[in-house]
């Protein structure tokens, strides 16, 4: 090869990485800026973060990690005090340390439902926008059929099926939810499979599977990005809906909608019972939406005026 | 084998619900080996439309691609099936687009654009294929090729992206390149260099068709000009002849159409009218009803192809009735 090649090797791998750090960076440092400017979208942000970290080191940060610690019925209903911040609940336990395990639970699930429903949801989606014809007809109505079930009678079914639990729960959200992405992967694609740079690539011999993972896919990840931001707060609240009715976490599982639905028969006289876990869930499914919308606002620059 | 391209009686017909669009109706010509094809008309003639045939990347359906022979370097283009057509694209013949920028994908860089094309073709590693990439950049004259290999395309000028595109098209080196208006969406300097560089990079294949609407660019990079006209050619020829002695009423009102920055006139000369309806073109010749040497014989029957000297034919009556269309 001539002079440019040799240039090429000679630069070497470190000064290629130091450039592309660098390009990332530059490129990082926009979307940061834009993000910086809109103080809700940090609000969402900081609570996230707390979230997160909360989930992680839960174990160092309750009081009372173990189910059996510090639960004694003679402590049972006790109101918020110094020892116990959020109280105790009818078995004596600490609800501060229950909110806090929770958190971990209801972040696990939010991910790992987001991860089955964008697995499943964006080939659909993309196939059926990039191909068009039969192909999109025949995935459409499967996403029409899924998306008509009305999830909790899903999950009901199938707790049925296979007991209840957390995994039945995932599994009917992911089942209901993927439909979303797949028309809005669908939709990015119809538009991009008319790019003039995928006809390009067409023209340069692409295959369509090249021009699926190459052209397509990561041009529509950020609309993805924004509707799993927003979406992670409306499965945490799935979840908890489907722990408040039964048939999703099973006691003693510190989850969230369960101990808001133990708490309910408490409610007029312990109120502190329902209302902390209720409360984790507010703050869980805000934090997630304002993210979402600040998100939204750097990746689709049209939606911005509000 | 002297002849790279045959194009004998292409049609393009779009085939639509409410009526058949004849975007490119029976056209005939060749490209031999080492020459440069210049074809030339308005907007809406077709010229478009009939590259993306020959290359058989127009969607059939709605396209419906059809001709008498049409073969690249001997070999049947329209008998391949899809898998043989792609290995073709971009290897056998490659096609550089009129605005750079939204040819090139906005979220790779151009050495990972550059890359997927030569080991798609070649079935080289990587490493080698960036090399490869380097040195078409460093032909097309491109400075420091290692870093425009690490940039995005917004971070390139239009020009810049140009050269990527027609460095990338060059590089599994095809036999035929064809060069849809490559630069029409470019500033006049840009142009100038790009035509440059075509002219220096026309040896690298065996074949140009440049599609324009600027004669100029025709004069100065061609050696064959065809002249078309609502989907079908009205004339064809060396392009000394063409230009020089243009002999179809089209192709003079062309040439008279192009202002001259030293003559001081009050209007601008131009062909009336507008291009007909590819829907229901006009019956006999398509451009009698904007010819001012109009007969009844043109608006009733087809031209037939004459030749007004070697190699150089028209599609006219006038050719052989009036005899003073061959004066320029």
């Amino acid at each position: 090869m001539g002079m440019t090649g040799a240039r090429v090797n000679t630069s070497g791998r470190f000064e290629r990485l130091r450039r592309a750090c660098r390009t990332i960076r530059k490129r990082a440092g926009v979307s940061w800026y834009q993000l910086r400017r809109n103080r809700l979208t940090m609000v969402g942000l900081a609570i996230v973060m707390l979230l997160a970290l909360v989930a992680v080191f839960a174990p160092f940060i309750a009081p009372y990690p173990g189910d059996e610690e510090g639960t004694s019925l003679g402590n049972r209903l006790k109101p918020p005090s110094r020892e116990h911040l959020f109280g105790t609940d009818d078995l004596g336990r600490d609800v501060f340390s229950r909110v806090v395990l929770g958190a971990r639970i209801s972040l696990r699930v939010g991910v790992i439902a987001i991860g089955a429903t964008m697995a499943i949801g964006i080939p659909i989606g993309a196939m059926a926008g990039f191909f068009g014809g039969w192909v999109d007809e025949a995935m459409m109505r499967l996403t029409d059929i899924c998306l008509a079930f009305p999830h909790l009678m899903l999950a009901l079914a199938i707790s049925a099926a296979l007991g209840s639990g957390l995994r039945s729960a995932m599994l009917a959200i992911s089942l209901t939810w993927w439909p979303w992405y797949a028309r809005l992967v669908r939709g990015q694609a119809l538009q991009l499979r008319n790019q003039p740079f995928v006809y390009a690539a067409r023209s340069m011999g692409a295959t369509d599977a090249d021009i699926i993972l190459r052209h397509i896919l990561p041009n529509c990840i950020g609309p993805v990005i924004v509707n799993a931001s927003l979406d992670m707060g409306y499965i945490i609240l799935a979840t908890a809906s489907l722990g408040f009715i039964g048939v999703g976490a099973q006691a003693p599982t510190p989850e969230w909608g369960l101990m808001v639905s133990t708490g309910r028969k408490f409610f007029l006289t312990s109120p502190w019972m329902a209302l902390f876990p209720g409360l984790a869930i507010f703050v869980a499914v805000l934090g997630f939406n304002l993210l979402g919308d600040g998100l939204r606002d750097v990746f689709d620059p049209r939606s911005r005026p509000r | 084998m002297a002849e790279l391209l045959e194009v004998e009686d292409l049609k393009t017909h779009f085939v639509t619900r409410r009526a058949v669009v004849r975007a490119v109706d029976g056209i005939t010509f060749t490209v031999r080996r080492g020459e440069a094809l210049g074809l030339a008309g308005e907007t809406g003639s077709g010229k478009s439309v009939a590259a993306r045939s020959i290359m058989r990347i127009v969607r059939e359906p709605p396209a419906k691609v059809s001709a008498r022979r049409l073969a690249l370097e001997g070999e049947d283009i329209l008998g391949l099936g899809k898998a043989r057509l792609r290995d073709m694209w971009g290897k056998r013949i490659s096609m550089i687009f009129q605005d750079p920028s939204g040819y090139l994908n906005p979220l790779l860089t151009v050495g990972a654009q550059m890359t997927d094309v030569i080991r798609r073709h070649e079935g080289v590693s990587r490493r080698a294929a960036l090399e490869a990439a380097a040195d078409m950049l460093d032909m097309v004259g491109m400075p420091e090729p290692p870093s425009v290999l690490e940039r995005y395309p917004f971070q390139l000028s239009g020009g810049m992206q140009q050269r990527v595109m027609i460095a990338m098209s060059l590089s599994c080196r095809p036999s035929l390149l064809i060069a849809d208006e490559p630069t029409t969406a470019l500033d006049v300097t840009i142009q100038a260099q790009i035509i440059d560089l075509l002219r220096r990079l026309k040896e690298k294949t065996s074949g140009l068709i440049l599609i324009t609407h600027d004669l100029a660019v025709i004069a100065g990079l061609c050696d064959t000009v065809a002249v078309m006209y609502a989907g079908k050619l009205v004339e064809k020829g060396p392009v000394g002849a063409v230009l020089g002695s243009p002999a179809h009423p089209y192709t003079r009102g062309l040439l008279e159409a192009i202002p001259d920055a030293g003559a001081a006139r009050d209007s601008l000369p131009f062909v009336r009218g507008n291009i007909p309806s590819a829907i229901a073109p006009p019956p006999g010749c398509r451009f009698s009803p904007r010819c001012d040497l109009v007969t009844r014989e043109c608006r009733e029957l087809e031209p037939e192809w004459r030749e007004v000297e070697p190699g150089h034919s028209i599609a006219c009556h006038l050719a052989v009735c009036g005899g003073g269309a061959g004066v320029a």
